[in-house]
């Protein structure tokens, strides 16, 4: 049975949806849009748009990945809520399942010679 | 957030472009993470670049929000077209009834748009029209209207104020000939025409373009004239014009004159009309011996003046008593003022304007029965859209329900009746083309289709079809767009009631309208017809009157008399200055003596009439006797009327002596006549004996074509030179009512437009109350209930309407017709027939109307009418 849920998943989850929902995960309770960005333009080197966070976030969280909650409004953020993310137990599931197979994937592939 | 105030304003607004374009469920929390960086972006690298970083986020995002926009929008307006064009079809009758009655709506505005245009155009055709004025004087002695105004000065006027104020650019003095109508002769080419007497500046101060001619020499010289295109092709043809010799010919005066100039026809538009224009150097030459010229005493010119700016009016009036002062005037009763010349045509009603004016109250007027018109029709198209909002419920439940929010609903309600409107918009344009000849009738005016592509005029049009679009669209978008999905899905049946009291009270309103139009129509045509029938104290019918213009027929009028007699189809003719519709001098000083002694100084009216005035007009005695050819020393005597008879209580008024102007005797009395319109009341006046240049003929009642046959072959056979032209006395005893008459047509016509497009919209709702009722009247069928307890039923709240309209409509009319009533010294009462009258008239039109849809829904099988569920 899990195997047919991952690969629904694997189907349906896109490179930078799976690179946001990774980076939900490890920033735990401050995953919000603004850190989020942060992290993935350190990681990756590269810019990343706000729309490239949000349409990703949107999608997880519509596909049930992410589930979302508003904060009380802060000044620094002139009077705004922050939408803050955090992994479903499918989230997590899907999560490791990318792991696996990423992994199994790679098995091998570095003992090779070039 | 940023402190800098410098940055505030662009960082709110920028924000405000984002907070629009994308709206996040209304919680904002994407501002909230642009607020954020801003102020990381803002401690790292300063509030400019965090401001430019923050910029260029909200283009980023702009293309692609346009795009989704540009997409649906599209996608929905398609979708919105074809479900507006399915509705037409879907509802045919329907459809009519609104385009017909916004399209006679439209029409109609847009008509009386036209109208007011052309009015407000007035004399601006000028260049420089805002900078010229005209010299009106005031003189409360002399008294030329009520207020003292008269448009006339002296001539000496224009050419010194031009050398005495340094405001004052140029000045002119136009003059009308003493005739009105004068005649100009080619060859064997002669036609009366109506012209000025101009000086040279005249054509520099306004712009009449000078076809051919010299614009600085063309009216230099005495016996010069200039000629419209038209004049002179009807006299020279295709010939070159200018430097031939025309002939002009008024009663005592008779020169040749060279064409020096052919100027384009004048506008419509202008206060100035003429078909010539003669040099002032003629009059100055051939009137040398008349005290008209150099002469402050005479006061025969208009003057025009051109400042330097408009601003300078109020400074030049300022300066006019001392300037007058100047002028050896000091201490007389005169004073000066200026008006503008834009303001002629429409501002001033003042004795001796060349053109006959319009009041800018009539404007208002008509523009306001237009507006109303419109109104009528905006409500009707409410009332049948939101009456028939059931059949769109279901469409708009599921719309709602497929995500539609009530502002796109509204867009797409108010886009139809746009829709709507344009159609009617060309249906107007089509009714415009064939109704205008007869507005053109109605209202006296010479308005041409192509007026209708004047820029404004056209940006106008353009505007009330937006406003008549959206003003008619509103009320239903929003009562359609209030409708709960839940509701409308589950029972469709019962949204039709929704707003019924608002529809009943614009019934109401729409029937009140034109209940007051309509008793204003009948007011003002009882009026018409008092006058008609009112007792004038003399006999209008078969006078026909002959005017002398020119001193050849002068000089033969007692001999076309004495040949007239000899017909036995005369029975009279009167050669007389005055006619007993129009007696208008008017003498200050003349004296009389009380039987008492005392002396009495009076304004009396006065004309001179001839032995035969009396008889001829069939005007009665009431004592001492008439002019009579037996007496000799009748040249010195007076006729006075009742009125002053009256005021001065003579027991025998005959053979008393007199002062006015000369004659010293009175003779008679006559019995009081209407001698002015029905406005005035019978003032004193005396019949002074003298001649006069008209001629007046009495025939026998019969065939008149072959009457004024005889007469023409009479004068031709004495007057050679004058082309015969003549007119009923009939004729211009209406023509005083001309104004009256054209109102109460133009009231009937607005009120028939009125009540038709009111009953388009009643008959709308009849028919839909009646459906909505099918199965409830088959019921009451099955129960028992006779034909005329149904048609009572439907009919009944309908009735009430027109009823209630009518206690709104009554005090409106009355008090408007009052205040019209009161510009007639002789009038009506206003009766309350006439209110029952109108109300009689709608209530019957709105039963008829409805009429046709109780009766049929009533005598309806029940079995048809319940079967179909």
């Amino acid at each position: 049975m899990e195997v047919i849920d991952v690969r629904i998943n694997m189907k349906l989850l896109s490179r930078s949806e799976e690179m946001v929902l990774l980076t939900v995960w490890k920033l735990r309770d401050e995953a919000y849009c603004v850190p989020i960005r942060n992290e993935l333009m350190q990681t990756t080197g590269k810019n990343w748009s706000f729309g490239s966070i949000y349409d990703p976030l949107e999608r997880l969280e519509r596909k049930k990945l992410l589930e979302s909650s508003l904060t009380e409004p802060t000044r620094e953020r002139g009077g705004r809520s922050k939408r803050v993310y955090r992994l479903t137990r499918d989230g997590k599931k899907a999560l490791m399942e990318l792991k696996r197979i990423q992994e199994s994937l790679w098995q091998g592939a570095l003992n090779l010679k070039a | 957030m940023t402190s800098n105030p410098r940055l505030q304003k662009p960082l709110k607004f920028a924000e405000w472009i984002l907070k629009s374009i994308h709206s996040d469920h209304g919680e904002y929390t994407h501002l909230g993470d642009f607020s954020e960086v801003f102020s990381f972006v803002q401690t790292e690298r300063g509030a400019a670049a965090a401001l430019f970083w923050y910029w260029g986020q909200v283009v980023r995002s702009l293309p692609g929000f346009a795009a989704n926009r540009i997409y649906w929008s599209v996608t929905m307006f398609k979708n919105y077209l074809i479900i507006a064009y399915r509705n037409t079809l879907k509802n045919k009758w329907f459809s009519l009834l609104n385009i017909a009655g916004l399209a006679v709506g439209l029409a109609c505005f847009i008509l009386i748009l036209m109208f007011v245009q052309f009015e407000m155009s007035f004399d601006r055709f000028h260049a420089r029209s805002d900078r010229i004025y005209r010299v009106l004087s005031r003189n409360t002695e002399r008294q030329a209207d009520a207020a003292g105004f008269s448009v006339h000065s002296p001539e000496l006027l224009a050419e010194a104020l031009a050398a005495d104020f340094p405001e004052i650019t140029a000045a002119t003095r136009v003059r009308e000939p003493f005739m009105d109508k004068v005649i100009l002769q080619y060859q064997d080419r002669s036609f009366y025409q109506l012209g000025i007497f101009a000086d040279t500046e005249f054509l520099k101060v306004f712009s009449f373009p000078l076809l051919k001619g010299d614009l600085d020499r063309a009216l230099e010289a005495p016996r010069t004239i200039i000629l419209t295109e038209n004049v002179a092709a009807k006299l020279f043809g295709d010939d070159d014009p200018l430097g031939r010799i025309v002939s002009y010919r008024e009663r005592r005066r008779e020169y040749d004159m060279t064409v020096t100039g052919v100027i384009a026809e004048v506008p419509r538009n202008s206060h100035l009309r003429f078909d010539y224009i003669i040099s002032h150097a003629t009059t100055v030459a051939e009137e040398k011996d008349s005290y008209m010229i150099g002469n402050w005493d005479v006061w025969n010119y208009t003057t025009y003046v051109e400042l330097t700016a408009p601003q300078a009016e109020a400074q030049v009036e300022e300066k006019f008593p001392a300037f007058l002062a100047r002028q050896g005037q000091e201490g007389g009763s005169d004073e000066f003022f200026l008006q503008s010349i834009e303001d002629i045509h429409l501002k001033s009603q003042i004795r001796g304007e060349l053109a006959t004016n319009n009041q800018i109250r009539d404007v208002y007027l008509f523009l306001s029965i237009a507006l109303i018109i419109l109104l009528i029709a905006c409500i009707n198209y409410m009332n049948l859209v939101t009456a028939r909002s059931m059949t769109r419920a279901r469409e708009i439940g599921v719309r709602k329900v497929a995500g539609a929010n009530r502002r796109q609903l509204i867009k797409q309600f108010i886009g139809e009746t746009l829709l709507v409107t344009f159609l009617a918009l060309g249906v107007a344009l089509l009714m415009i083309r064939f109704a205008l000849p007869h507005f053109n009738v109605l209202l006296g005016t010479d308005l041409e289709t192509g007026m209708i592509t004047n820029t404004s005029l056209l940006l106008l049009i353009l505007g009330t079809v937006l406003f008549v679009g959206i003003a008619s669209g509103t009320y239903p978008a929003l009562v359609l767009s209030a409708l709960k999905p839940v509701n409308v899905l589950k029972d469709f049946s019962a949204s039709g009631k929704k707003g019924a009291g608002l529809r009943n009270a614009l019934v109401i309103f729409q029937f009140a309208a034109s209940i007051i139009l309509i008793a204003c129509t009948l007011v003002i045509f009882n009026q018409l017809r008092f006058i008609k029938h009112q007792k004038l104290g003399f006999d209008r019918e078969h006078v026909v009157i002959i005017p002398i213009r020119e001193q050849e027929t002068r000089d033969k009028a007692e001999a076309i008399r004495t040949e007239l007699l000899q017909h036995p189809e005369v029975l009279g003719v009167s050669i007389s200055a005055g006619l007993p519709t129009a007696i208008r001098s008017r003498y200050l000083g003349a004296k009389f003596v009380k039987d008492s002694g005392e002396e009495i100084k009076t304004s009396v009216c006065f004309d001179y009439v001839d032995y035969d005035f009396v008889d001829v007009f069939k005007i009665e005695l009431l004592a001492g006797r008439n002019f009579s050819r037996e007496f000799g020393e009748d040249t010195k005597a007076l006729l006075i009327n009742e009125t002053l008879w009256k005021i001065l209580g003579w027991e025998d008024p005959a053979g008393k002596e007199v002062d006015v102007f000369g004659y010293n005797r009175v003779i008679g009395v006559v019995k009081d006549f209407h001698f002015a319109s029905f406005h005035q009341e019978i003032e004193p006046m005396v019949l002074a004996f003298g001649g006069g240049h008209n001629i007046a003929v009495r025939v026998r009642p019969g065939d008149v074509a072959s009457r004024v046959k005889l007469i023409r072959t009479v004068f031709e056979n004495h007057s050679r030179s004058q082309p015969f032209d003549f007119f009923f006395l009939d004729d211009s005893f209406n023509e005083l009512y001309q104004k009256e008459q054209r109102a109460g047509e133009i009231f009937g016509s607005f009120s028939l437009l009125a009540i038709f497009i009111a009953c388009l919209g009643l008959l709308g709702l009849a028919s839909y109350t009646v459906e909505r009722r099918t199965k409830e009247i088959g019921i009451r069928k099955i129960l028992g209930a006779p034909v005329t307890r149904i048609v009572g039923l439907l009919t009944r709240d309908f009735v009430m309407m027109v009823i209630l309209a009518n206690v709104i409509a009554w005090p409106v009319a009355y008090f408007a017709m009052r205040t019209w009533l009161d510009n007639f010294a002789y009038r009506i009462d206003i009766s309350l027939v006439t209110f029952l009258l109108a109300a009689g008239a709608a209530l019957l039109i709105a039963f008829l109307t409805i009429g046709t849809q109780t009766l049929r829904a009533a005598l309806s099988d029940p079995v048809d009418t319940l079967r179909y569920e």
